[in-house]
């Protein structure tokens, strides 16, 4: 179709190769310092050194299993919440028929708006005064919360971009709303809600302010604020620590793996949050 | 007349049915939400060490004015913002008008998907791994430097005052982040082919083409990029508590980690609820006015 090759044809792949080696050096790094032990490390660092040293994993994983296993528990139970508010919150936005619904509508509008640090302090005062320091609910409720908030706005829009004789029709056979929303709304909004849990995990995973100042016992922390304790347990750097960051690397990984189209949605309608 | 009736009532059952979905959000949001802002703003006005509080007035925004940490916070993340958001857009822009020049759709996913590496790694992770990459004795970049023969140039990176703000910025480096370059091929995949078409055939420069054709196409979603990458910039201080506590002294203290510090060190809760409202404050007025500088008709 295009005759030859331009010159920006040529040069437009050595510069994205370029991008992105120099995107991956730390990830290599990571990958390769994971099986070297304290000797290879010392000398051999920026080089492939054998024998590699696998026993680094069980060490690593020994150490920081919990923190997984509380970020898997913290980051499904705020993503289950969040769309069940979303849901119905978006959906009797959409559908119902009530006085204020607009101006209550403006109580979520604003929270979107609202930046968190506003009421950082006082949240954090908040849960101390409910004795909810080092409980899961100190991260679920915050998180259902905000969550909810942009769950609500997309769910809305997208319910009401569906076709509303579907919900007449239903009405019409005498469907009671809740089975308006349980038997039409909700299979058709079904990627939406998945495009929102793939924004929440991302989110809930990565948080790293909130549960630093909620989460102190170290049976209840998350990855990120393990992973700091566990790398400051350490006087110098050593493989262990970085197979934690691999091993901690590989929940979400998987997740995209088994669900990338999903994923790529989630990730972009990120941006839409403004 | 029965048959309007029994329909009034339904409607009201119907009414009923639809607050009851709502109750949780607004028991959820008041409570956890709107209390607290509520409070934050309540607060601002009071000296208050968290169990008890005096009123002291606009003291809180007095103090500020001449709060000298504040001014040298302002100024650090004013730097920091406005080099994360240059460096954060353009190099994904590049990126994405690269990808998009690229003839085989193949090649074309092959990158999309490999620049999302670092965005599946926990974000945490990153960090500690760059904060291993500035190490002065262990990390890389020193190491680089031994290796190229400009062993004197070694630096402290993190651990001195000259450098630690800009180390901040360089994480992630070359900034090509997988999520942005995604939003920005979107853009790009949605210029009608006629207009490149046209613009090939006129001999329009690749550099050219992105700036004058591409830009206006993409204002809706690099306006998206800049005011998310300004709100989450502004009051984020992950790296602080993490890597520099702000330091060393104050040069990589910004208004978020200062209002933390105020709130959990030095038990002035009321000082930093005023810090919070006005950090809230400029980040509203900042949004207000990046939508209104790239405005477009529809996003």
């Amino acid at each position: 179709m295009r005759e030859g090759r331009t010159l920006e044809q040529v040069i437009s792949p050595v510069v994205l190769w370029t991008l992105l080696l120099l995107t991956l050096i730390p990830f290599v790094y990571m990958l390769s310092f994971s099986v070297k032990d304290l000797g290879q490390f010392e000398h051999e660092r920026w080089t492939v050194s054998f024998p590699f040293h696998w026993e680094n994993f069980p060490a690593a994983f020994q150490a920081i299993q919990g923190y997984v296993f509380n970020s898997i528990l913290v980051s499904a139970g705020a993503v289950l919440g969040v769309l069940a508010l979303s849901a119905l919150g978006g959906f009797a936005f959409a559908r119902g028929k009530f006085p204020f619904k607009e101006t209550l509508f403006y109580l979520v509008i604003g929270g979107m708006m609202i930046p968190g640090i506003l009421y950082l302090v006082p949240k954090f005062i908040l849960f101390r005064e409910f004795g909810l320091m080092n409980t899961r609910w100190a991260l679920w409720l915050p998180y259902w919360t905000e969550g909810q908030l942009f769950g609500i706005f997309l769910v809305r829009s997208s319910i009401e971009a569906l076709p509303s004789d579907l919900f007449h029709a239903a009405e019409i056979d005498g469907a009671s709303v809740w089975l308006r929303f349980r038997h039409v709304a909700l299979p058709l909004i079904k990627p939406i809600l998945a495009t929102l849990a793939v924004l929440n995990v991302l989110f809930t995973w990565n948080d790293i302010i909130w549960p630093w100042l909620v989460l102190t016992d170290r049976s209840m922390m998350t990855i990120p604020i393990g992973l700091v304790c566990y790398r400051r347990s350490f006087l110098d750097l050593a493989g262990p620590i970085f197979s934690a960051y691999v091993i901690a690397s590989v929940p979400l990984l998987l997740l995209f793996a088994a669900t990338s189209r999903t994923f790529v949605r989630g990730l972009t309608s990120g941006a839409f949050k403004a | 007349m029965r048959r309007s009736f029994d329909r009034a009532h339904g409607r009201r059952q119907e009414h009923g049915a639809y607050l009851l979905m709502l109750l949780p959000t607004f028991f959820t949001l008041c409570l956890f939400f709107y209390y607290p802002a509520g409070t934050a703003l309540y607060y601002s006005f009071f000296d208050w060490d968290g169990e008890n509080a005096w009123f002291i007035g606009i003291q809180n925004f007095v103090d500020m004015w001449f709060d000298p940490v504040l001014h040298i916070s302002l100024v650090n993340l004013a730097i920091y913002v406005v080099l994360s958001l240059a460096v954060g857009l353009a190099m994904p822009w590049l990126g994405a008008e690269l990808i998009f020049g690229l003839r085989r759709s193949s090649w074309r996913s092959f990158f999309q998907f490999s620049f999302l590496v670092p965005t599946l790694v926990p974000g945490i992770v990153v960090i500690l791994l760059w904060q291993f990459m500035y190490d002065p004795s262990l990390g890389l970049l020193n190491a680089a430097l031994e290796t190229l023969g400009l062993g004197e140039r070694a630096m402290l990176w993190l651990g001195s005052p000259k450098t630690a703000l800009y180390c901040f910025v360089g994480i992630g480096f070359p900034w090509v982040s997988g999520t942005s370059v995604l939003i920005l091929l979107s853009g790009l995949n949605a210029i009608p082919t006629s207009v490149h078409e046209y613009a090939r055939l006129e001999g329009v420069g690749a550099i050219r083409r992105a700036w004058e054709i591409d830009f206006p196409f993409l204002v809706g979603q690099i306006r998206l990029l800049a005011i998310t990458g300004c709100i989450g910039l502004m009051q984020s201080f992950g790296l602080q508590l993490i890597l520099t506590l702000g330091g060393p002294g104050t040069s990589t203290m910004v208004p978020g980690y200062h209002m933390y510090l105020n709130a959990f060190s030095y038990d002035r809760l009321g000082y930093a609820s005023a810090l919070g409202l006005f950090i809230a404050a400029i980040i509203l007025l900042l949004t207000v006015v990046t939508s209104r500088f790239l405005r477009t008709e529809e996003i």
